[in-house]
């Protein structure tokens, strides 16, 4: 059996009591885009920064290509690549210099490093402007040299941490394509965390979705929206309305049916309750339902239909929203 | 040696900082230049040879003697040696009719003149040279010279000219008695018996009299015992002053340089890559220490092609003092680094430490608690180091204690910064 690219194993970081990283488990194949998708906090960042050396975990185990991170740093990181979250880069100098200085620290020179920096360039499509100043590039400029930055030893496997936040659209375009490419080109192995589900959905073989620390799930993203079957339809009610519920579970299109708690309601105001109904099939499912509702002669005082996508799988496995 | 890489980059990024190339090498231009020029060739209490020079009045009984016709030269290079009066300041002072006033040009009208100047606070002092002075210090006995003060006048011009005072009669006393017997008087010092060291430090330090007037005091000096010193000159105090004011701004640099880092993120992708924490330090600290040797070498060069700036005749020490103090300047911007402090917060620190420390002007002219709290900075004994080597002509041997204090400024500082420093941790 090949070596795994990438395995983490119960990869768990406390800051102080509060564990920022809880018992993460994964791996990646040689080859493959993984992502991480989760909300603002869910510990991306964090599990990024132990697998790129930033500081150690509190506990577990990370290896690189079979190389423990720890104990085998310097091969570990000649083969990893960074994209950082944040901007990585000298504001004041070029292009070109950031690019050279990171090359140097890997130990590159000469023709090697010169051929190096402008292949780079070339790949993300800035050599017109890589001799002026960073500070000078637009957002989406500047996110595109530091991919290129990450890029410049040309690394085995490259962590994008969540690489198109506060991008223009078309430099957005621009880092899939990349990444796309670079994993279709070059073999690489790609971990990608983003909080964006569409992006999780285009760019990636497999998905894990993380929430408060804690991996919640891990698959396809074709069996990930599977595990919904046909789509969530969440309806409001007056009040909880238990032989209601019980028939609308027993219907052809439907899987299941259950109250979701909803806040008190304000003294005066009708008791509202909301059923939560996971569909085999969304359209049949939907017309069983309002048939159902008029035959019991109940009122309904909202409908609300959840697509099947990852956002709507994510807001099933946790109970919460990808963005607030 | 990827070192030198950061080393490099830290080059280059500081060639594109124009506010930190101002600060490191214009502002202490600034300094240095217009206050060379204004007051060149005075010393360095402010006093110039130029139009505007303090009055000193000198009465001397002495006449023609060698020693006091070098020490009126000598206070004349820096002062505006005043010895007969006018007849209308006479009038003016009701001198007059005065019986010793009779003849006008007699060393006893021009004493009362003077005295009455300075009792009116028209003069910060004065000084009266003795019958026989320059016989006595030929001869080696003791003498004394009579600086006469008003203690309720300007305290700061009078500690300006009794420095002034003190120092000439030194250059006078060591050049005759030194060159007289040389070897006897180091001798002396090495091997006098401790009764007889104690008895030569008590005439040194012999309190003023009282004197017949109640407004007024003698000081006295006996130059045969009075301490060899010499005192910079504008160029000698300037130039190495705001050099060394300017070299602990390296601090305020390197503090920046530091929380940059952390904040671009560059030090976090600098941690993914293979180079070593250490190594990545060193080449920083590396570019620190360059930055702060080539302001030296800036600053002095300049002094010594504008203005001759005596630099001594030791290179060697010339360098080994400034790699401390800028060793020293780099460490504690390296603890600023760990800390956090910022560099915004950290100007006013060091423009009062360079006070604080003699660079601005020289530190006798300090109420003693000041200068107690001035031996706590480094500036304080990197310019003593300077000036024993430009004034005093000493070497390499002479400056090691200023060194050592220098180096273990530094050492402290850098045990702190390596136990504190964060390379992630954005304060
Ligand atoms: N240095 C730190 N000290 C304390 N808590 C931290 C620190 N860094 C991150 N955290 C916490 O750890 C959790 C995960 O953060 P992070 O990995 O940045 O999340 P993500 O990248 O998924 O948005 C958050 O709750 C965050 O507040
Ligand atoms: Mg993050």
């Amino acid at each position: 059996m090949p070596e795994k690219m990438l395995e983490v194993k119960n990869l768990v970081k406390s800051y102080g009591s509060v564990p920022a990283v809880n018992d993460v488990s994964f791996y990646i194949e040689t080859g493959e885009v993984f992502g991480l998708l989760g909300p603002n906090g869910a510990g991306k960042s964090t599990t990024i920064s132990m697998i790129t050396c930033l500081f150690p975990p509190t506990s577990g185990s990370i290896t690189v290509l079979g190389r423990d991170v720890q104990k085998e740093a310097n091969a570990v990181k000649k083969i990893i690549g960074v994209v950082p979250q944040d901007l990585a880069l000298y504001p004041t100098l070029s292009a070109r210099n950031n690019l050279r200085f990171f090359g140097e620290m890997y130990g590159l020179g000469g023709s090697e490093l010169r051929a190096r920096v402008e292949s780079v360039l070339e790949y993300v499509a800035m050599t017109d402007r890589a001799n002026d100043a960073v500070k000078t590039y637009s957002g989406g400029m500047k996110r595109r040299i530091n991919l290129a930055a990450g890029l410049i030893h040309n690394p085995r496997i490259l962590f994008l941490d969540e690489p198109t936040v506060g991008v223009d659209p078309q430099s957005r375009n621009h880092i899939f394509e990349s990444v796309e490419r670079l994993n279709r080109e070059q073999g690489m192995s790609i971990l990608y965390t983003t909080h964006y589900m569409e992006e999780a959905e285009r760019l990636c073989n497999r998905i894990a979705i993380i929430d408060q620390g804690r991996i919640v799930a891990i698959d396809t993203p074709k069996n990930l929206i599977a595990m919904l079957g046909g789509g969530i339809i969440k309806i409001g009610l007056k009040g909880e309305n238990e032989p209601l519920r019980a028939a609308i579970a027993g219907l052809p299109a439907v899987l299941s049916a259950a109250w979701l708690p909803v806040p008190e309601p304000e003294p005066g105001q009708i008791n509202r309750a909301v059923l939560k109904v996971e569909a085999r099939q969304a359209n049949d499912a939907l017309i069983q339902i309002l048939n159902l509702v008029s035959e019991k002669d109940e009122t309904l005082m909202s409908i609300e239909t959840l697509e099947p996508n990852l956002e709507s799988v994510f807001l099933h496995l946790t109970g919460k929203k990808l963005r607030e | 040696m990827n070192w030198i890489s950061v080393f490099m980059n830290d080059l280059r990024r500081v060639m594109k900082d124009r506010a930190e190339l101002v600060t490191l090498f214009l502002l202490p231009l600034a300094f240095i230049l217009p206050i060379s020029f204004a007051l060149g060739g005075g010393d360095g209490y402010g006093m110039t040879a130029g139009n505007h020079r303090t009055e000193l009045p000198v009465i001397n009984y002495d006449g023609t003697g060698t020693s006091s016709v070098s020490l009126i030269d000598s206070l004349g290079e820096s002062l505006d040696v005043e010895q007969s009066f006018s007849a209308d300041l006479r009038d003016r002072l009701g001198l007059s009719g005065d019986p010793d006033c009779a003849n006008a040009q007699s060393l006893a009208c021009s004493e009362k003149t003077a005295r009455a100047l300075v009792r009116r606070s028209g003069r910060a002092g004065m000084v009266v040279i003795p019958e026989g002075f320059s016989t006595a210090i030929e001869q080696g006995q003791k003498t004394t010279l009579i600086f006469y003060y008003d203690p309720a006048g300007d305290a700061t011009r009078r500690m300006q000219l009794e420095g002034v005072v003190k120092g000439a009669a030194a250059k006078i006393s060591l050049t005759t008695q030194l060159n007289q017997s040389n070897a006897q008087m180091q001798s002396l010092s090495t091997f006098a018996p401790e009764a007889f060291r104690q008895s030569l430090e008590q005439q040194a330090n012999a309190p003023a009299l009282a004197d017949q007037q109640p407004a007024v005091q003698f000081t006295e000096l006996t130059p045969s015992s009075y301490v060899p010193q010499s005192y910079p000159d504008t160029y000698q105090q300037t130039v190495p002053g705001y050099t060394v004011m300017y070299v602990f701004f390296l601090i305020a640099y390197l503090n920046a340089s530091i929380r940059e880092e952390r904040h671009f993120g560059t030090f976090r992708r600098l941690l993914s890559t293979p180079i070593s924490r250490p190594a990545l330090l060193g080449g920083k600290l590396a570019a620190a220490i360059f930055i702060g040797m080539v302001q030296v070498a800036i600053m002095f060069g300049m002094g010594y092609l504008m203005f001759g700036l005596e630099l001594g005749h030791d290179w060697l020490a010339l360098f080994l003092l400034t790699l401390a103090l800028v060793t020293c300047a780099t460490a504690i911007g390296l603890a600023s680094g760990a800390s956090r402090i910022s560099s915004g917060i950290l100007t006013a620190p060091l423009i009062i430490g360079a006070l604080l420390g003699g660079c601005m002007f020289p530190v006798d002219l300090m109420p003693s608690f000041l200068r107690t709290i001035g031996l706590f900075m480094p500036h304080t004994h990197a310019l003593i180091g300077y000036q024993n080597l430009m004034v005093r002509g000493y070497g390499l041997v002479e400056v090691l204690p200023q060194i050592g204090i220098l180096l273990l400024f530094a050492a402290v500082f850098f045990f702190y910064a390596v136990k504190r420093f964060d390379f992630l941790e954005e304060a």
